[in-house]
């Protein structure tokens, strides 16, 4: 069941909602069976975008190109695209087997033909116990492996997912996540993913696209976006982060000092970003902190006591008030945790000058 | 449930069953009663359903226009129905008030309103004799024409409302899934729309097609006196020519060709289900 | 269960009970009502009336509601409206003053139903009833009725032919020809012409139920008026047949009216009170002609077992049988009085529209009630019941 893998691109896509533009002159780059998220908080025009590839939303301005062809105006029974939607969209009248036979059904293919294909959907989704079974009597997770195996059964030119595992528990998520990766190994049918969990992006996706309002902020595969985030905005929505502001003080060849208050701070890299007041804005990541009880080896050490923590199991999260720096975050693997965990303990926080990250603040 | 409860249960509900019983159930034997004891007892009164063609032609007739407005009625609703879920809201408010107008209407001036506008020199046989697209006006009223045209105005709204109460509960999402996995617009509703807005269709159908078996002044009306249904001929028998028998013997004939069609209808759903009970 | 509980629209509609079919008497109502509506007529009308019968004695009771009848009192059912006032002026107030019973008038309607479920169930309220000879005739075949007293009543004060063994005449009136001027090329000069689709084309109205039509088919087929009866039924019934596709059927007076102001009929077999009006409010262009009418009666009936004695009320019917009170009510109503005697006091300008005045009685047929009683020789069903099943088969074919 692998389809041929297309490329697809979006060229300028806008979307206006009279004077309010939901998608505001988006390119994008889509290469052959890769798996693309896109993420962004609600309103920042993920879905509008996912929309607009399905055929559901008319661009008001732009073109969509499947392997260089315009799609822009198709209808989307015509683009031949599997979707998964949000909530699943399971016709509730039809059994799990004629739920999968749907889409071949409209292609002109006969329940009897469609048996082998239809089997074949449903082991891959693993529900082959199921196929009489009405949608109502599955669970949220199986209802979502049907819908699944409904938008594949077709070989479509691309799949497109919009938001599937929100409804879902936790686990269940975390679960389904590995299947739709080996899914997509297995099957390197292009997939285009719309979520607002940034779990779910790293987990993944070979590439992630954040949206904000409308706009692209940031684009990358996701480690490199984790770990060179461009902006605030993307620093604070894919994972956690603390921001440190402070006056670059000297610049070195590679490295720079930056003072807060009279603390001085080492960071790699040029003093990017910097703002009129010759301010720079550092995005440093709680689990780049190391933790110790005397001052730690690190080129940046700040004192700080505990003020509050919580215990994960495989991790400790700690909120730290420093004198200089305000309240920092830090985590710490449970098991090589080198502080005691008591609130008002004095405890260092330190870090070395690659640990943290320029970014503009926006 | 515990046993004691239930029976407390019992006891609240036995009160609406006592009235029932007075009120509705023995009259309902009463009818069952005089159709098989006067003039005389046994069961001559039946067999004038057999044997006298004015009963088989008035029979007919009620079936006729009752089939026939139930159908022309439930595609109408339907459509009506349908464009109301799909227009905006304040659109919809409009359209819903129109249907529900003709609600508030007197029966009589409905009635006569078709007459103004279908009889000979009405606006319509005008209208087209203008346009020259007839000759000689069409015999538009007091046939059954007409009562057909003023039956499912009638009913109209009676076909709207389950009809669209049960597509308002459709995900519209399921749609556009279907359009999204190849069906072209009329496949999707073909294969989707259609089939989840079934329990409304049928609700719709049974609806109409009950208060169409009752129906007799608007048949008088725009009939002509030349259309007679069942429930006018019952009216006759019962208030003009006192033949009791006979009237309560088309009753209990009206009222197990209801619950027969029932019965019919429910072999292949869920009434339970389509009234909402469930 | 709830389903057939609103099968009839009448539950939805409590006004369409006029709709349907209705007896003369009623539609008597229907009219004063609408002109008492209009203001034709006021309730001085009943005053100017009284005075010539003298003061009104005091304590007498109207009640337009139904009414259980009291030792010494006397219930009189009718259609309502204005006609609870007429009547208990016109017939109440004198047999009260005479005799002491105080006449109640109840105008809930006398259907024929109600007074068979009276007698059947020994519950009966009333004591005389405004009914048409179709229901005295079908309530004497159910043998509900007391027998008329002509011992008490007078047979000499009123035409023979509506003297019933179960009813009286309470006024006259007429099935008469009624025809728009404007759309016929001449005046019809009897049921000969109502059948003559050539000469007069356009559709024509008759009643639903074959009571005073089937007289009219056994003179257009050709039938002298002296000699009308017995009817061939099922020759009238084929007259029917040859015009049918011409004919709406009205069931109700007013639909008679309507069906000329909309212009879907040229003529009709009518009631000549409806004619009059149409004539009234078309400025003479709807009029009618007197020739081969058949007039017919508006009944009184006692109910078997009524309350106040079966004498009693004979008296009382006695009593209506005078003409000055009859033309009480003709003054109010525009029913034709009963009583031959009366027609003389008709003042001259309403002569026209007194089915009972002796130029009048002369062209038209008076309607032999008793033959509709007759047994048919089918199913053992009177003419009545025979006609009106082959009446209504034919008009529904």
């Amino acid at each position: 069941m692998t389809g041929r893998s297309h490329s697809l691109a979006l060229r300028g896509l806008s979307k206006y909602y009279g004077s309010l533009a939901a998608v505001d002159d988006v390119s994008l780059d889509i290469p052959s069976g890769s798996f693309l998220t896109l993420l962004g908080p609600s309103g920042s025009g993920k879905t509008t975008i996912l929309m607009s590839i399905a055929g559901f939303v008319e661009p008001s301005a732009g073109q969509i190109l499947l392997d260089d062809a315009d799609i822009t105006t198709l209808p989307p029974d015509k683009r031949n695209f599997g979707m998964v939607f949000q909530g699943y969209a399971l016709f509730p009248h039809m059994t799990v087997a004629d739920n999968i036979w749907f889409p071949l059904k409209v292609r002109g293919v006969s329940k009897a033909n469609a048996a082998d294909k239809v089997r074949g959907a449903l082991d891959l989704v693993q529900l082959g116990h199921l196929a009489e079974r009405y949608p109502a009597q599955l669970s949220g997770g199986q209802q979502q492996r049907v819908a699944l195996a409904r938008a594949l059964v077709f070989e479509p030119a691309l799949l497109l997912l919009d938001e599937p595992l929100s409804a879902l528990d936790k686990k269940l998520r975390a679960d389904l996540q590995w299947e739709l990766k080996s899914l997509h190994h297995r099957l390197g049918t292009t997939f285009i993913y719309v979520t607002h969990d940034q779990e779910e992006a790293l987990s993944m996706s070979d590439e992630i696209v954040i949206l904000r309002d409308g706009k692209i902020e940031q684009q990358g595969v996701p480690g490199a976006l984790y770990e060179k985030p461009a902006t605030r905005f993307v620093a604070d929505f894919l994972g956690k982060s603390n921001f440190l502001t402070g006056k670059v003080a000297a610049t070195e060849p590679g490295r720079f000092g930056y003072s807060v208050g009279d603390l001085t701070l080492m960071q790699e890299g040029a003093p990017v970003h910097r703002r009129v007041d010759g301010t720079v804005l550092v995005s440093l990541r709680p689990e780049k902190i190391v933790l110790a009880a005397d001052r730690p080896d690190t080129v940046n050490a700040v004192p700080g006591t505990i003020s509050a923590f919580n215990y994960y199991g495989s991790t400790y999260h700690f909120q730290v008030s420093t004198e200089h720096l305000g309240e920092l975050v830090a985590t710490t693997p449970a098991w090589t945790c080198a502080v005691e965990p008591s609130i008002g303990s004095a405890i260092w926080l330190g870090w070395q000058p690659d640990a943290s990250v320029v970014v503009n603040d926006r | 449930m515990h046993a004691s409860i239930r029976r407390v249960y019992w006891w609240l509900i036995a009160p609406a069953v006592l009235l029932m019983l007075v009120f509705y159930i023995y009259p309902l034997f009463q009818v069952l009663w005089i159709s098989v004891t006067d003039p005389v007892p046994g069961f001559g009164n039946y067999r004038e359903l057999i044997e006298r063609p004015l009963i088989h032609r008035i029979w007919l007739t009620t079936l006729r226009i009752c089939v026939l407005t139930t159908a022309i009625t439930v595609v109408a609703g339907y459509a009506v129905a349908y464009a109301m879920a799909q227009v905006g809201e304040r659109q919809r408010t409009w359209m819903m008030f129109c249907v529900l107008l003709t609600f508030w209407l007197s029966v009589l001036i409905r009635a006569f309103a078709w007459v103004m506008l279908l009889r000979t020199e009405g606006l319509v046989n005008t209208g087209l004799q203008e346009l020259g697209l007839i000759s000689e006006p069409l015999r538009l009223v007091r046939n059954e024409f007409g009562v057909v045209v003023g039956m499912v105005h009638f009913m109209l709204p009676l076909a709207v409302l389950p009809i669209y109460s049960n597509m308002t509960g459709i995900d519209a999402r399921l749609v556009s899934a279907a359009r999204g996995l190849g069906a072209s617009p009329i496949g999707a509703f073909l294969n989707v729309y259609l089939p989840l807005s079934k329990p409304g269709l049928i609700s719709a159908t049974i609806l109409v097609f009950v208060f169409s078996l009752g129906f007799f002044i608007t048949p008088a009306l725009l009939g002509g006196g030349k259309v007679v249904m069942i429930s006018e001929y019952i009216q006759v028998s019962f208030e003009e020519t006192l033949r009791w028998g006979q009237a309560t013997m088309l009753a209990s004939t009206l009222l197990f060709s209801v619950l027969l069609s029932l019965a019919l209808v429910a072999r292949f759903v869920d009434l339970k289900k389509v009234f909402g009970a469930r | 269960m709830s389903l057939v509980k609103t099968l009839y629209e009448k539950d939805l509609y409590p006004e369409i009970e006029d709709a349907g079919h209705s007896d003369f008497a009623r539609d008597c109502v229907e009219i004063a009502s609408e002109r008492l509506a209009r203001g034709q007529i006021d309730r001085r009308t009943f005053m100017t009336a009284l005075a010539a019968l003298g003061a009104l004695p005091a304590g007498l009771t109207v009640a337009s509601r139904s009414a259980g009848a009291a030792a010494g009192e006397l219930v009189v059912v009718n259609w309502g409206g204005p006609a609870v006032d007429a009547y208990a002026k016109a017939f109440g107030v004198p047999f009260e003053k005479a005799t002491g019973v105080k006449v109640v008038i109840d105008g809930t309607g006398p259907l024929g139903s109600k007074i068979k479920a009276m007698v059947d169930a020994k519950a009966v309220t009333w004591d005389v009833c405004d009914t048409g000879t179709g229901t005295t005739l079908v309530l004497q075949k159910q043998g509900v009725l007391e027998k008329i007293d002509y011992s008490i009543v007078d047979k000499a004060k009123m035409q023979d032919i509506f003297a019933y063994e179960y009813g009286v005449p309470n006024y006259m009136f007429s099935f008469i020809l009624a025809y728009n001027k404007t759309k016929v090329p001449s005046a019809p000069t009897g049921w000969k012409d109502f059948w003559d689709l050539a000469k007069f084309p356009g559709n024509r109205t008759m009643r639903k139920q074959p009571n005073g039509m089937l007289e009219a088919c056994m003179m257009a087929a050709g039938r002298d008026p002296k000699s009308v009866y017995p009817i061939d039924i099922d020759l009238a019934v084929g007259k029917l047949k040859e015009i049918k596709d011409n004919v709406i059927a009205w069931g109700s007076g007013s639909q008679s009216q309507e069906l000329f102001r909309t212009g879907e009929v040229v003529m009709g077999n009518i009631w000549h009170t409806r004619a009059n009006l149409l004539s009234q409010e078309t400025n003479g262009d709807v009029t009618w002609t007197w020739q081969d009418g058949i007039v017919t009666a508006g009944m009184w009936n006692v109910p078997k077992g009524n309350p106040a004695g079966a004498e009693t009320a004979m008296k009382f019917i006695a009593s209506s049988q005078d003409p000055d009170q009859q033309l009480v009510l003709f003054n109010a109503m525009g029913n034709g009085p009963a009583n031959p005697a009366a027609a003389a006091m008709v003042p001259a300008d309403k002569k026209h529209i007194d089915p009972g005045q002796p130029e009048n009685l002369a062209v038209q047929v008076l309607q032999n009630g008793p033959w509709y009683e007759e047994d048919s020789g089918v199913r053992n069903l009177t003419n009545d019941e025979l006609s009106r099943e082959k009446w209504l088969d034919t008009l529904s074919s």
